[in-house]
């Protein structure tokens, strides 16, 4: 069918139809036999210390700040994307050089992509794509 | 002559034409709901037969490339019964629900880590005409779906009141965060020689070459969706959140039975979904240089994106397993910046309309 979004309605449902059904049949015909120690958190043999609920490794922040730069760099991108093979064989308007729109509207692209490099160079030399902070410690320790 | 006729079922153009002259008295949305329903019959079985077949291939290749046979005792002929034995196995678990957990985000993640993997398939095409729809955002929509798993995965550790699952989770977020990139720009740079979002118009267009073939720029942008792909599904070598010998399951070691069940096909299904977009996009969908009109075009896509999915598997036991800091910059700071240049490649070759008239120059043969 010719671009319908009605059909991706219909799939949502379908998948979460095909989810429940699955988990209900088992409910069905499985087992159920539960006592203490199978419901206690499962951490090879010992008993839990601590809560599990805890802060994290800062480190995931930072990449998401980078993440989110380059997700809506890709959000600019796609419209480009869809339109350039257009604007590249048939211009556009009235602009002076109808056969030189596609190279008009690729360093349009290349200014903006500049300025994201330049800033994926900046966070880089910053050091917010580093995992660890004593990585170069880690390289002479092991090698790579 | 049976797939002939999944086909004209699953053809919903011809079908809607066929149906809509018997059953003109019935409202457009009943027609849409029966078009509907009958693409997902047929996706939900070709799903299941999949990742049966998948779990069944992954043993037995895993076997042979470690010099065993794998497994060879379940039904008469190396194993084929293994995956429906396991599938009972897994009906009969017993449902382990831990104390410790947020009890209904525990029960929704399996469901909702199911639902986008099933969706990505309303705009996959399986062969001449079986698409469920051609939608015009085709492959924004895959990758905006297919992202949707991260959700899932978060919910699913973070609601398991397990140290390992919790920690699995951030991981594996920061992990599919990350390779999104790449993948994006890799296919957008596809798109840059195809002009269209729809999976459709990308099939036409390689009918008689595919754009890996003849655009060295476009190998290399497979490759990278490709690399990007198999860290997007969490396989090996980029299974860290699943990294048995560290957080012994990841986000699912506390789900047993149907509910790890439902992690288990979701992942599959990825696989299979990464292979069916990266067939579609960068080799040429069911097309295979003119011999579609001889082979059934279902049949050709399905040997592309078996031949994929061996290589993911292939994959598992060739390279070690990267350690974090190894994965997080193998992505920052070799595949973004070699996705960015090969986007602004791409974009050239586009902007003096290359691709064009080597699309015409070889349709014209």
């Amino acid at each position: 069918m010719e671009n319908n979004y009605n059909i991706v309605f219909l799939f949502m449902l379908a998948g979460a139809a095909m989810g429940l059904v699955g988990m209900g049949l088992a409910t069905l015909i499985r087992p159920h036999r539960p006592n203490e120690l199978k419901l206690d958190t499962y951490e090879c043999g010992p008993k839990t210390v601590g809560k599990t609920w805890i802060q994290y490794n800062f480190r995931f922040y930072t990449y998401v700040l980078v993440f989110l730069l380059f997700d809506i760099e890709a959000v600019y991108l796609i419209p480009w994307a869809q339109a350039f093979k257009h604007i590249a064989r048939h211009g556009i308007g009235d602009f002076i050089f109808p056969e030189m729109a596609g190279l008009f509207i690729f360093t349009e692209m290349l200014v903006f992509l500049l300025i994201l490099i330049i800033g994926l160079i900046y966070a880089w030399k910053k050091g917010a794509l580093e995992w660890t902070k004593d990585h170069r410690k880690i390289k002479r320790m092991t090698g790579f | 002559m049976l797939l002939k006729l999944i086909g004209y079922i699953y053809n919903q153009n011809t079908l809607w034409e066929d149906l809509g002259r018997i059953l003109h008295f019935l409202p457009g949305w009943l027609k849409v709901f029966l078009a509907g329903g009958f693409a997902i019959v047929f996706i939900a079985a070709f799903l299941v037969i999949m990742v049966m077949f998948q779990t069944w291939l992954e043993r037995k290749e895993a076997g042979h490339i470690q010099s065993r046979h794998g497994p060879m005792r379940v039904g008469l002929w190396h194993g084929w019964a293994q995956p429906i034995a396991d599938t009972i196995k897994l009906l009969l678990k017993e449902d382990i629900t831990p104390k410790a957990c947020d009890l209904w985000v525990f029960r929704l993640a399996p469901i909702v880590v199911f639902i986008p993997a099933f969706m990505a398939y309303v705009c996959v095409p399986f062969g001449n005409g079986l698409i469920a729809s051609d939608l015009n955002l085709g492959v924004i929509y895959i990758l905006a779906i297919t992202s949707l798993v991260v959700t899932a995965i978060i919910m699913a550790g973070w609601s398991s009141g397990n140290k390992f699952a919790v920690m699995s989770a951030f991981r594996s977020a920061a992990q599919i965060v990350s390779y999104e990139i790449p993948m994006i720009i890799a296919i957008l740079s596809a798109v840059l020689a195809v002009g269209s979002f729809k999976m459709g118009d990308f099939v036409a267009a390689q009918q008689n070459f595919w754009l890996i073939l003849f655009f060295p720029v476009q190998t290399i942008a497979f490759l990278i969706y490709f690399i990007s792909a198999v860290a997007e599904t969490n396989r090996a070598p980029f299974d860290l959140p699943e990294a048995e010998s560290e957080l012994v399951a990841g986000y699912f070691t506390e789900y047993s039975g149907m509910k790890f069940a439902l992690f288990f096909l979701a992942e599959y299904t990825n696989m299979v979904t990464v292979s069916a977009v990266a067939t579609t996009i960068f080799l040429g969908g069911w097309t295979l240089f003119g011999l579609e009109n001889i082979i059934p075009p279902f049949f050709i896509f399905l040997g592309k994106v078996l031949f994929l999915l061996f290589v993911i598997i292939w994959f598992r036991w060739t390279f070690p397993r990267l350690r974090i800091d190894q994965l997080m910059n193998f992505c920052w700071k070799v595949l973004l910046p070699l996705s960015l240049i090969i986007l602004v490649l791409s974009g050239l070759l586009a902007s003096v309309n290359v691709y064009d008239r080597v699309f015409d120059l070889i349709n014209n043969i």
